[in-house]
């Protein structure tokens, strides 16, 4: 049996809360398909409905039919992006984003350049935030999209979205954001950030997996065209059939998000200043991204001398990780570490801790005891 | 999180002979770099009447290479030079089940040993 006090991988995936495996529990004998008119349907039907309005409610939407639903943030961004320069091409065929995006948005927007998108990459400071001037100076009367990731999976930075917003609010360009990190980290709210578009994932909100959702603002109104074609279910822009349990899972834990939302990052903050106050210990440490502009939920390190493959190695009761959970290779190491001015080696050996709800103070503790004397290790074996 | 076979694993965890020696004795050491700069091992080797009587490793890189090092040192300690002639790569990745991607670790034991023993080689003839 797996010790839930040994996971310190929450950016990677969540696990479930009790709560939301409570309020699917009565759904996962359900029978019926939520698109159909009977007493069947209905009872699935109404379930979706309450979790719209959840979403909705937690992320600051205006009204829960701004709420698509997705297999997951990956398809959101997918769905939001080429949606948008599939529709939109007539007005221009130029994207803003940055380098440090995850890949079904980097990879997303590789795919428009066959067919004759251009992309522009903002700087980035080296605390990972992006550079408002630098946005601005890209912007061109071509310019239909700008993408930028909320909260960065890998260093845990807040990107200044409201800013941003403001920016594409002026030139009349959509912007998107995947906020697959930011639910139930920081105070959401897509009104307030003019926001068109936002993507979000349900496995890292406490949620289940295999589920996610797309905001598509509705005033303005966004258009899309849909990634691919079927009965029109959710105003046409993602056909299937949805699934009842995995939406009322996505929408307890956006309830959850919205309720704990200060309490969780008390207690994320806490377990951060300890983990700092800890760090400060060792000598050579580089901590990546912004300190003050951060979710505490997340440290990305680099401890010089530290082969990161040993460390996770040596940690192997802990789970942990080396950057994102779906990109990394290990020559090239972290793209987000070495995009913001980090030399190859720190990008090779980062090491992503990442925290949550459940992660408590002994968890903690016994922790960086295990860190201390591990990194303290493989510097003895290197002769550092 | 990069996977390894047990042996690696069972040898990673169990290091004892890494860090430098404290001997009287003339030490032989040779250092070797990776083609990366990422990785290098050091040996440090005391040889007293044609035996290892004392060794010692200092590996920075991944479990692979440390694993290679330790086997090396648990293997070579107390064996004569001679033993050491015919430990190369291919005995090594042999005994550890090392696959193609994992011959690095292997590879850099060997080549910083061989410096050792051509040195060794070297230095005996010449007092001869």
């Amino acid at each position: 049996m797996l010790n839930i006090d040994r996971y310190f991988d929450y950016m990677a995936s969540t696990p479930m809360d009790k709560e939301v495996v409570a309020a699917m529990e009565p759904y996962f004998d359900y029978v019926g398909n939520p698109h159909s008119h009977h007493k069947f349907g209905q009872r699935g039907s109404q379930a979706i409905a309450l979790a719209q309005q959840q979403v909705a409610n937690c992320i600051g939407a205006q009204s829960p039919k701004e709420i698509i639903f997705t297999s997951g943030a990956t398809e959101a961004n997918n769905l939001a992006i080429k949606g948008v320069a599939e529709f939109y091409q007539h007005l221009g065929k130029h994207i803003i984003t940055t380098k440090t995006e995850h890949s079904s948005v980097s990879n997303t927007i590789d795919s428009l350049l066959s067919a004759d998108f251009r992309v522009s990459y903002v700087k980035l400071d080296q605390d990972g935030i992006v550079d408002l001037a630098d946005l601005r100076s890209k912007i061109t009367s071509e310019t239909i999209l700008i993408s930028i990731m909320h909260v960065n999976s890998e260093i845990g930075v807040i990107q200044p979205l409201q800013e941003i917003g403001r920016i594409a609010n002026e030139h009349g360009i959509l912007l998107h954001t995947d906020a697959a990190q930011a639910v139930g980290k920081i105070p959401l709210n897509v009104k307030k950030m003019q926001l068109s578009l936002a993507s979000f994932s349900g496995h890292k909100a406490y949620g289940p997996q295999g589920i996610g959702c797309l905001y598509v603002n509705s005033s303005p109104k966004v258009r899309l065209n849909p990634l691919f074609a079927g009965g029109g279910q959710q105003y046409g822009l993602r056909s299937g059939t949805q699934p009842v349990q995995l939406i009322v899972g996505l929408g307890k834990a956006f309830d959850l998000a919205h309720d704990g939302q200060h309490q969780d990052y008390q207690h994320a903050k806490k377990l951060q200043n300890r983990l700092i106050e800890a760090l400060s210990f060792i000598d050579n440490v580089d901590i990546h991204g912004s300190l003050e502009y951060r979710v505490p939920h997340n440290l990305n390190l680099t401890f010089k001398n530290v082969d990161i493959d040993a460390l996770l190695l040596a940690m192997d009761d802990f789970a942990l990780s080396t950057a994102s959970a779906c990109v990394t290779t290990k020559q090239q190491g972290s793209k987000v570490v070495a995009n913001i001015g980090k030399d190859i080696q720190s990008a090779r050996h980062t090491l992503r801790i990442s925290i949550g709800r459940f992660t408590t103070d002994m968890a903690m503790d016994d922790f960086i005891t295990m860190l201390l004397a591990k990194v303290s290790w493989l510097r003895s074996i290197a002769g550092a | 999180m990069t996977t390894y076979n047990q042996k690696i694993t069972d040898l990673f965890h169990t290091a004892k002979y890494y860090g430098r020696l404290d001997s009287p004795l003339a030490i032989r050491s040779a250092k070797q770099f990776a083609a990366d700069q990422d990785s290098s091992v050091e040996f440090l080797l005391t040889i007293e009447d044609l035996v290892i009587t004392n060794i010692g490793y200092l590996a920075k890189g991944n479990p692979v290479i440390i694993a290679c090092c330790e086997y090396a040192a648990r293997e070579l300690h107390n064996s004569s030079i001679y033993e050491m002639q015919s430990f190369d790569y291919t005995f090594i990745a042999d005994k550890l089940e090392l696959n193609n991607n994992n011959l690095h670790g292997a590879i850099l034991v060997h080549e910083t040993l061989g410096i050792i023993l051509a040195e060794y080689n070297k230095t005996e003839t010449s007092m001869l």
